[in-house]
């Protein structure tokens, strides 16, 4: 029982950095799903059909999730504002198809005998994403995605290639996206396309927005605050969406940055940035 | 063929009534309003409730109108009223929140299995031919409503004060309120205008498709969402054009065997219209407006 | 001095004949994973009222040697990764035996878990084929492979003069995929000709007259296929819109909810595999008639769930295969737990044959099989009725 909660709680953490990272240079992605699903399938095929141990199944999972990022954001990420977010549910809804279509995924039917996850491993990526992402808000990189945010005229201005940096950012946030899925695939031992459906990515929207977007705490608070909320209190097990509904608008209103919303120390400035 | 040609027309219409709301907003109040479409499914069970409580068939559209139009005030006032500036993509996130919370109170209350509307046969058996294919009066309605609605939304926003008012906000909130245009009310009625064709087009749907369904929000109303991108933004002739043309599409993907991908159409379409014309099809027309995220 | 002394021997005399009264054993549980929320609710309302009173009846034969049974629900949604969590919490919380969960996936993902885990489970509602996983797990309830050539055969004895078949799928599901695909086969073995593709459509398709008109256009003599019920629905609404009235088959998997009740005129010339309905079964069936009676009671208090009691009777006939196995075992509340899940696992292996309310035969990869009839919708009462 515990473990259970530990690892969805863990992994959804993931799933909220993965979208966090996007959100870094300024976009928000509803493609995550999609690209859990790539990771997942990828390790999951790697495992069952080539013998690959585990571990080694997840590298080449997320390298081909970044892969299939930058070839899908190459074109979306020159597209501004809503038409990107529209575009990115386009992709979990493409990619879900293609699924369901390939036989070496097993399409509809799934893909099973996948294994070898538990807990402690996902403990060990949340902690390994949570360090990597503690040095980037530490570095340069933090001021430059800064800019990149904020105003990207200026960026530009400043001779910073924003296609370029909004890239990677998207290319990371798949890669995370992509472990949590291969972690998702051999945990549960079976999976099919249906279990990456678009709800997953709004879910993990949320929770960043329900945590704070300025820093990495806050969507880590978020998925694990929703993930194990209704197991705390069982009255409002039936009630999920409300409950999530409600804590999201009122909490927007009070505290429109997030429930953490301090942004995070400037290494350099050694002062709120 | 032309069975399914005609057929997604009646479709479309429906898609781009959906998109000219979200259009709306969109374009003159630069407001991305994520709830719209679980209000577009709050549309079939206003319906529902006047066809069980007795009412005649025509009263759903105007209590459709008006429900889901106060439906839409109340999701500007908590969502939208408070943020402004660069918050927007929460203010965004937040009728998202609103959208979930519609949908999941309706569950409640009407449980799980979508209801069915009882129809009377005169409107969905009886109907005229044309061109070898029988159109039920039904369909005849739900296309009739559709052109009157956007006729008199055209009229609406080029003739009355109210709709020159809306214009003028269009261009700038600034200038606007400068002008003596109280800003907040014209809001408010945009908001009620997009979330009353909702409801209207939610009712159409269920009429059509015989039940009140949960569901519909996240699936025809997703794709709603994705017509307007393909038209353009802020574009009411680009959504109407954007919506038949993929009610169309949807059709013939059944004649071509593909029914099964007849979903992806409208997003394939989409991600092909937006590499070509980053602005959608009519976009950069009326409201040329930088979209931050 | 001495009335402290008193008072504290008289307490401890005490003791000892509370202990006795309390000696009552301890009751078994019977865990049972449903859906209790979310848009298929209804079926997991429906299933845990039927559970309701089978324990009822249990307990009222003396429960299992002396044990009064207990029944703890947990809500799956429609969520494979909910249902594992649901199976081990119902392990960690001592159920003797599961009954559940219910969907294809949830029992394709929980089967082999079964086998680590080491407790019992028994699912009522999967259809789909070869996945249920021995020692550990059970099926009463028949498989597709099993139950749609039964239908098959039932349907072109009652309409012989068909020649034409077309296909119908929800093609983004598993389950429906097999059973339609089955379906060709079947068509195909019949000398029967497929007109046309398989006229799939998804989950998400929310209008279903593009695919009516081309079932339409195709022109068979009957139509047969899957999809899920709220397609399905959908589905005979714009067939019937198109003026479609040539005989359909489908699998049964909209035995179960409202389609029987909504559907009305439309649902004229569809035919499921079924094996009751709310008012007769073919095992027991004059206490059939209490127990249903009960169970529609039941059920009418929760709203939105309607009165269909279709193949729930499945999850009373389980119940009764775990009491009666853990019975005969001589497993009672204070057997340690490993050891009563133990028996039930083995009476899993040995059962061959079983007559409850509905007639079973156990097949050797742990899945029953039923003898099927065709039913067809009763319009007025908005139940199931045995086609003649």
């Amino acid at each position: 029982m515990i473990p259970d909660y530990v690892f969805f709680t863990c992994d959804n953490i993931l799933l909220a950095w993965s979208v966090y990272a996007v959100l870094l240079s300024g976009n928000l992605s509803f493609a995550q799903a999609a690209f859990m699903s790539i990771g997942c399938y990828a390790a999951g095929i790697l495992t069952t059909q080539y013998g690959f141990p585990f571990y080694a199944s997840i590298p080449p999972a997320m390298a081909l999730s970044a892969i299939i990022a930058i070839l899908f954001g190459f074109p979306a990420l020159r597209i501004r504002g809503i038409y990107l977010i529209l575009v990115t549910v386009g992709i979990t809804f493409i990619v879900r198809v293609a699924l369901e279509n390939m036989t070496i995924t097993g399409g509809v039917h799934g893909l099973f005998g996948m294994s070898g996850a538990d807990q402690w491993d996902a403990v060990g990526a949340v902690i390994l994403v949570g360090a990597l992402l503690y040095m980037v808000s530490r570095s340069p990189l933090q001021r430059l995605l800064d800019v990149v945010r904020e105003d990207d005229q200026v960026a530009a201005g400043l001779g910073v290639n924003l296609t370029y940096v909004k890239l990677v950012s998207f290319a990371a946030g798949a890669a995370i996206a992509a472990l949590a899925g291969a972690l998702y695939g051999h945990y549960l031992t079976f999976v099919r396309p249906s279990n990456f459906d678009i709800l997953v990515s709004i879910f993990c929207a949320l929770y960043v927005i329900l945590g704070g977007i300025n820093n990495m705490w806050g969507p880590a608070f978020g998925a694990a605050f929703m993930t194990l909320l209704p197991e705390f209190i069982r009255a409002l097990q039936g009630w999920r969406p409300t409950v999530f509904g409600v804590a999201i608008i009122v909490l927007l209103l009070v505290r429109p940055d997030g429930v953490l919303p301090f942004r995070t120390l400037s290494a350099r400035w050694g002062r709120r940035g | 063929m032309i069975q399914q040609i005609l057929n997604g027309l009646i479709i479309g219409s429906m898609y781009a009534l959906v998109a000219i709301g979200f259009t709306l907003v969109l374009g003159v109040l630069d407001r991305l309003n994520f709830a719209h479409t679980e209000i577009f499914m709050l549309g079939g069970f206003v319906g529902l409730v006047v066809i069980q409580a007795g009412g005649p068939l025509w009263l759903t559209l105007p209590v459709a109108f008006g429900v889901c139009g106060g439906m839409g005030l109340v999701v500007e006032l908590v969502c939208f009223r408070r943020i402004e500036g660069d918050a927007r993509i929460t203010a965004a996130l937040s009728s998202v929140a609103a959208g979930l919370i519609i949908d999941d109170l309706l569950q409640k209350v009407y449980g799980t299995d979508p209801p069915s509307l009882p129809l009377p046969g005169y409107i969905t058996d009886a109907g005229v031919r044309f061109l070898d294919t029988h159109l039920t009066y039904l369909d005849l309605l739900i296309v009739g409503v559709t052109l009157a609605l956007m006729l008199a939304l055209q009229l609406f926003v080029a003739r009355s004060r109210t709709g020159r008012a809306i214009r003028a906000v269009a261009d700038s909130h600034v200038a606007a309120s400068l002008l003596g245009i109280n800003v907040r009310r014209v809001t408010q009625q945009v908001f009620f205008l997009s979330a009353a064709l909702a409801g209207v087009a939610g009712v159409l749907y269920a009429l059509r498709t015989d039940i009140a369904n949960l569901q519909a929000g996240l699936t025809f109303g997703l794709k709603a969402l994705a017509v307007m991108a393909i038209g353009g933004m802020g574009d009411v002739r680009g959504a109407v054009i954007g919506g038949l043309a993929v009610g169309v599409l949807e059709g013939l993907a059944f004649y071509w065997g593909l029914g099964g991908y007849s979903d992806l159409v409208v997003w394939i379409a989409m991600i092909l219209v937006l590499l070509v014309r980053p602005a959608g099809l009519f976009g950069g027309g009326v409201h040329v407006r930088e979209l931050r995220a | 001095m001495l009335r402290p002394m008193a008072l504290a021997a008289f307490i401890a005399a005490c003791l000892p004949i509370s202990a006795a009264l309390a000696q009552e054993k301890p009751p078994i549980k019977f865990g049972n994973i449903a859906i209790m929320s979310g848009p298929a609710a209804s079926s997991g309302n429906m299933e845990k009222s039927v559970l309701d009173v089978a324990v009822e009846d249990i307990n009222a034969a003396g429960g299992i040697n002396g044990s009064k049974v207990i029944e703890q629900t947990e809500d799956a949604q429609l969520d494979p990764g909910q249902a594992v969590l649901m199976y081990r919490k119902l392990a960690a919380e001592n159920a003797v035996g599961v009954i559940g969960p219910v969907t294809g996936t949830q029992w394709q993902t929980v089967a082999p878990i079964a086998q680590q885990v080491k407790v019992p489970a028994a699912t009522v509602n999967a259809v789909a084929s070869g996945i249920t996983v021995r020692p550990w797990t059970i099926r009463l309830e028949p498989p597709d492979d099993v139950i749609i050539p039964q239908a098959v055969e039932l349907f072109l004895k009652k309409f012989p003069a068909v020649k034409k078949v077309a296909i119908f799928a929800d093609s983004g599901e598993s389950s429906t995929l097999n059973a339609a695909n089955l379906f060709k086969s079947l068509a195909k073995k019949n000398n029967l000709e497929v007109v046309g593709e398989t006229v799939g459509f998804t989950g998400k398709t929310m209008d279903l007259s593009p695919a009516a008109i081309e079932i339409k256009r195709l022109d068979p003599d009957a139509l047969w296929g899957s999809a899920l019920p709220p397609q399905q629905l959908l589905l005979a609404k714009a067939l019937a819109a198109q003026g479609f009235d040539k005989p359909k088959l489908a699998n049964n998997i909209f035995w179960p909810g409202n389609f029987v009740s909504t559907v009305g005129e439309a649902g004229k010339g569809w035919y499921i595999p079924g094996f009751s309905t709310n008012d007769k079964v073919f095992g027991d069936n004059a206490r059939y008639q209490g127990v249903s009676k009960r169970i529609i009671e039941r059920v009418s208090k929760i709203p939105g769930t309607g009165t269909n009691i279709s193949q729930a009777t499945i999850a009373y006939d389980t119940a009764m295969v775990y009491a009666d196995i853990l019975r005969k075992a001589g497993v009672d509340g204070n057997t340690p737990i490993a050891q009563a899940r133990e028996k039930l696992k083995d009476g899993f292996l040995a059962l061959k044959e079983y007559s409850g309310l509905n007639i079973y035969k156990i097949m050797p990869d742990g899945d029953g099989d039923v003898k099927q009839v065709l039913l067809i919708v009763d319009v007025p009462s908005g139940q199931w009725k045995f086609a003649e």
